[in-house]
């Protein structure tokens, strides 16, 4: 497979958990009406708590402990703005993620001056399914975090859409009117949705510092919150199409660090995007899209089987994920018509 | 409903601004309160980082004069969120816009040498600008015509600006000798000027931008017809569109002059800054910082310039307290994000003390 071998889907998992991650708490929050733009804020958050954690007690588990609270942390001002105060959310956002990223490069620099590596999280197999050739690799011989992970999203998943909770969620970030007539505590529903998302964020941080690489760096997240807000809107908020987004993230972000220290753009790679073009063109219903989508696809095919000695400098191809997500966006079928409609709305009772 | 509160709560003319400004000095207060905590857990006296800050922001005629020319673009992002806050746009990719800004403006800057001073200056400001807005052009884009939040989209777009900088400081404009991240020293015919009897020439005339900016802008949200049009489609969306106001085209005009000023903010930061070259974080937080100091001074120009003031001697300062007190220079960053905070929880307080009457006229007209 040349470049596109197992472990470059390893490397595709360990960059999509803590994503996915932050991106299924985001959405839950957003479902209940609370949208967290300074969600970078909160991973680099966990990803601080958790490190500090680990350099006052070097235990994983008490890491991973720290960063959910440094997550909640965050997350509880949020609410506190959100919902109590009821001030504007966007701009509320701003300021956690301002916050966010002075105050754990502060607290870095006074509190751990003399920077510190740890272990990452051990990789765990799973008996007899990791024995499959390729999948069991893959699948089956990965950390804790990523485990855990699928297992969140899974429940996340029949919470959103087979429990009673779930109702009451969308119907708070849908008509919160109907659902406080209901008899739903509004307040209750989206302090529970912005205190999950908190949690989710800051385990996700915790990964993405003492989980993955063992160390923490100012702004180390380096836009993985964006990333994960993008995901939710692109998959016009609902679990499945997050799910996509995040993979397609992930998978670039992947082929980018591949590509990084190669020379050229290899073939495979204009293969695997005129596969993804190909998908999207037979999904879409409007005309004009197929025309432009089969026009890329054919592009894509000749540069597949042509492979010019092209090159793209290191810097360009990190910002890949970001030009993919904004292509995404663009591509969205009206995809805000689908947001809550309560979505960054605060519910006054008196003004109901 | 809310119309009617709204006009209720617009009629009582007595306390406005006296209430305005002692909600501004409480924040003010808590902000000191939240810095002195904060000085003190690292074990640093208040009163030794008071002195050191006041001595390395305005102690000295050049120290002033650096505080001053760094509150200028911290001034114009500021503009930015309030031309585009008038109108109901809320994006966030100042950041980016300074970067794009910043390298067009160098990648003109480099190549005029040639040309005279006031040749050279004006086509750097024009290319900065330029920049600017064409990235916020692809904002307005994505959300006029693809329906994209224009918050994530200028999120998103600030990470790509910034690969694109990293990129272009290695690559193609990549000039210094010692192969450096960074481009070759700007021409000296370039560079904006400076007053000479200032020790240093740390004042760049560019402040002066401050007072006209602020008083242009005001002329234009109250005396022309395009800024009347830029507030009613910030206002009430219906309203604006039965008096035959599109505001989707105020919009797009509102997010393109605020990534234009926000392009000049970065012109300004390379071509009025301490360092005259183009280099990977030239930007230093002031795309969002801009913004903090548009919503302490409340979305008032004129509040502006003060806080802009404040919000670059908070920068100019912070370096010199890590100079003398080895305090973390990101004590400033922490302070900003405290402000918006405070200043937020500030308006909304004071906004529903200010309410309690009127609802009673509420039921009164029920």
């Amino acid at each position: 497979m040349g470049v596109l071998d197992i472990a470059f889907l390893v490397s595709a998992l360990t960059i999509a958990a803590p994503i996915l991650l932050a991106a299924t708490g985001e959405l839950i929050a957003q479902r209940a009406g609370v949208m967290n733009v300074g969600l970078e804020g909160v991973l680099l958050a966990g990803a601080f708590a958790g490190y500090l954690t680990m350099t006052r007690i070097d235990n994983q588990a008490l890491g991973f402990l720290g960063g959910i609270a440094g997550g909640l942390l965050l997350a509880a001002l949020m609410g506190v703005l959100a919902i109590e105060v009821k001030v504007d959310q966007i701009v509320a956002g701003i300021a956690i993620g301002v916050l966010g990223t002075g105050l754990t490069s502060f607290l870095d620099q006074h509190f751990v001056p003399e920077p510190r590596t740890f272990t990452p999280l051990p990789r765990l197999s799973v008996p007899l399914l990791s024995d499959v050739p390729v999948l069991g690799e893959v699948l089956f011989h990965q950390d804790l975090f990523i485990y855990v992970t699928v297992a969140l999203v899974v429940l996340a998943g029949l919470a959103m859409y087979r429990t009673t909770w779930g109702i009451n969620l969308a119907a708070t970030g849908e008509t919160p009117i109907a659902a406080d007539a209901a008899g739903i505590s509004v307040r209750g529903v989206r302090w529970a949705a912005v205190l999950i998302a908190g949690a989710f964020a800051g385990a996700a941080g915790a990964y993405i510092s003492i989980g993955d690489v063992g160390v923490f760096r100012e702004a180390m997240t380096g836009g993985r919150g964006y990333l994960a807000i993008a995901a939710v809107l692109f998959g016009s908020w609902r679990l499945r199409g997050l799910l996509a987004a995040v993979t397609i993230f992930a998978v670039t972000d992947a082929v980018q660090l591949r590509l990084q220290s190669l020379p050229t753009v290899p073939g495979e790679v204009w293969g695997v995007a005129a596969l993804l073009v190909a998908v999207g063109v037979a999904r879409s219903r409007r005309p004009r899209a197929r025309l432009i989508g089969a026009a890329v696809l054919l592009g894509l095919v000749a540069l597949a089987v042509l492979r010019p000695q092209l090159t793209l400098p290191a810097s360009l191809w990190l910002a890949m994920p970001y030009v993919l997500a904004l292509v995404a966006l663009a591509a969205g079928r009206a995809s805000r018509h689908r947001a809550p409609s309560a979505l960054t709305v605060p519910y006054i009772r008196s003004e109901a | 409903m809310t119309a009617a509160a709204g006009l209720i709560r617009r009629d009582r003319g007595m306390p406005a601004w006296v209430g305005r400004v002692v909600t501004q000095l409480g924040v003010a207060a808590a902000a000191l309160v939240v810095a002195a905590l904060l000085l003190l857990v690292i074990g640093v006296s208040p009163v030794d980082a008071a002195s050191a800050f006041w001595s390395g922001t305005f102690g000295s005629p050049t120290n002033a004069g650096t505080t001053l020319t760094q509150a200028v673009p911290l001034f114009l992002v500021a503009l930015g969120w309030i031309v585009a806050d008038k109108a109901g746009r809320m994006h966030v990719g100042f950041p980016g816009q300074v970067v794009t800004g910043g390298c067009a403006a160098a990648a003109v800057g480099l190549h005029s040498g040639g040309l005279p001073g006031v040749v050279a200056v004006v086509l750097c400001a024009l290319a900065g600008i330029a920049g600017g807005a064409l990235w916020a052009g692809i904002v307005a884009w994505l959300w006029a015509s693809r329906g994209v939040l224009e918050i994530v989209s200028s999120l998103l777009l600030n990470l790509v600006a910034l690969q694109t900088l990293a990129w272009l400081v290695r690559g193609p404009l990549q000039g210094s000798l010692d192969r450096q991240p960074q481009s070759a020293n700007f021409p000296a015919s370039a560079l904006w000027p400076a007053v000479e009897s200032v020790p240093g020439r740390t004042l760049s005339y560019d402040v002066i931008l401050l007072p006209l900016l602020a008083a242009g802008l005001i002329w234009v949200f109250a005396r022309t017809t395009f800024g009347f049009e830029l507030r009613a489609s910030g206002g009430n969306l219906e309203a604006a569109r039965w008096s035959g106001i599109n505001p989707v085209r105020q919009g797009v005009t509102a997010i393109v002059i605020s990534g234009g000023l926000a392009g000049l903010a970065g012109a300004a930061l390379l071509f009025a800054g301490s360092a005259p070259w183009l280099s990977e974080g030239f930007e230093a937080g002031i795309g969002f910082n801009g913004i903090a100091v548009a919503l302490l001074a409340r979305n008032s120009p004129v509040g502006a310039i003060l806080t802009a003031i404040v919000f670059s001697s908070l920068n100019v300062g912070g370096t010199s307290l890590q100079a003398l007190l080895d305090v973390p220079s990101s004590l400033a960053s922490v302070l900003q994000g405290a402000v918006i905070v405070l200043v937020l929880v500030a308006a909304v307080l004071a906004h529903r003390r200010r309410r309690a009457a009127p609802i009673k006229m509420k039921e009164l007209v029920a």
